[in-house]
């Protein structure tokens, strides 16, 4: 991860690299789970990059919610269910 | 010759063809008649309908005071016109009919062997597959198999019917039920890395829908976790709860 010549690079979690990160999971106890830790990497991706808003469709693509290494992406209806966790937990605002 | 009067009449291709007529009317005969024999039948068990309709009816309106004796062998008989009702039938009597007892009976005996050589659980249409095998005659209709397997909790058997959430129904040991396999699913995909269906199927030597059933219900319980990709669904541990952070 430290590509020092560019200066720091973003430190993905654990979760980043675990496929089933990337499914929507059906048991309510792993979805809780699953969703805070998108949750808190779209925070910590969005400060990192000093981002402040974000188009959810453009974002879809980018390399936040699809993982190119393990060839997995997140799909539009567990993109929706982050960005309606963060808004829950008044993180964001639409 | 003296024979030649009587014989030489049906061996020429008049006599064949006379032959054929004759074989011809017989045939004609029995279909005609058989046909009447079905009609006359039909219309006897079309009384037969009627009648145990109105016993049915008059079983309801005085529910009370007819004993249980009674009604189960109403229901036999409803059961050997092949008209079993459940919706007028499952007011009756708590339990089912002692004709799906004996056959729950007959059906452990037969199959708790089977069962615990394949893992102590047999998908229902393999357990159908193996009764009416086992059988050769009297077959077994797959309403008869299903209710019977309901019927296994009356009768005292090491076995038991288990319905999944998915809809697949399964005869299973009593002892083997999926909770106690949960933990055993989830050590086989710790083990393996990820697990697909299949994959647990072979090392188990049980069917791919029982193998798929166990990982579900492994899931339930947050043991292990899912990726669904075009790769296939594949299992995994649930990391999720186990490193918070």
């Amino acid at each position: 991860y430290g590509n020092s010549w560019i200066g720091m690079s973003f430190k993905w979690p654990w979760q980043y690299d675990f496929p089933p990160f990337f499914t929507l999971q059906k048991t309510l106890v792993t979805r809780d789970k699953q969703l805070e830790a998108w949750a808190r990497l779209v925070v910590d991706y969005t400060q990192f990059h000093k981002v402040y808003t974000l188009d959810v469709n453009e974002v879809t693509n980018s390399e936040l919610f699809s993982n190119t290494k393990l060839n997995r992406r997140l799909p539009p209806d567990g993109v929706k269910a982050v960005f309606e966790y963060l808004e829950q937990k008044k993180w964001v605002f639409f | 010759q003296s024979r030649a009067s009587g014989q030489l009449r049906s061996v020429g291709i008049a006599g064949i063809e006379r032959r054929l007529a004759e074989n011809h009317q017989k045939t004609h005969e029995t279909i005609t008649q058989a046909f009447e024999d079905m009609s006359k039948l039909m219309e006897t068990a079309r009384d037969m309908v009627n009648l145990s309709k109105s016993i049915s009816e008059k079983v309801r309106s005085r529910k009370g005071e007819i004993t249980d004796d009674e009604t189960i062998a109403f229901k036999s008989y409803l059961l050997s016109l092949g008209v079993a009702d459940p919706v007028t039938k499952s007011a009756f009597v708590g339990s089912d009919t002692q004709y799906f007892q004996e056959l729950a009976k007959e059906i452990s005996k037969t199959l708790t062997g089977p069962i615990t050589e394949n893992g102590g659980m047999m998908a229902l249409p393999e357990v159908y597959c193996r009764i009416n095998r086992a059988r050769g005659m009297e077959m077994l209709s797959p309403e008869d198999v299903l209710n019977a397997c309901e019927a296994l909790s009356l009768v005292d058997s090491p076995l038991e019917i288990h319905r999944f959430p998915s809809g697949v129904i399964v005869v299973q040991l009593k002892t083997a039920s999926v909770e106690s396999t949960v933990h055993e699913t989830k050590s086989f995909v710790e083990s393996a890395g990820k697990a697909r269906a299949a994959d647990l199927a072979a090392s188990q030597g049980i069917t791919v829908i029982l193998a798929k059933e166990r990982l579900l219900a492994a899931e339930e319980k947050a043991l292990i976790c899912r990726d669904d990709s075009i790769e296939g669904l594949q299992f995994y541990v649930n990391r999720f709860l186990q490193t918070s952070n």
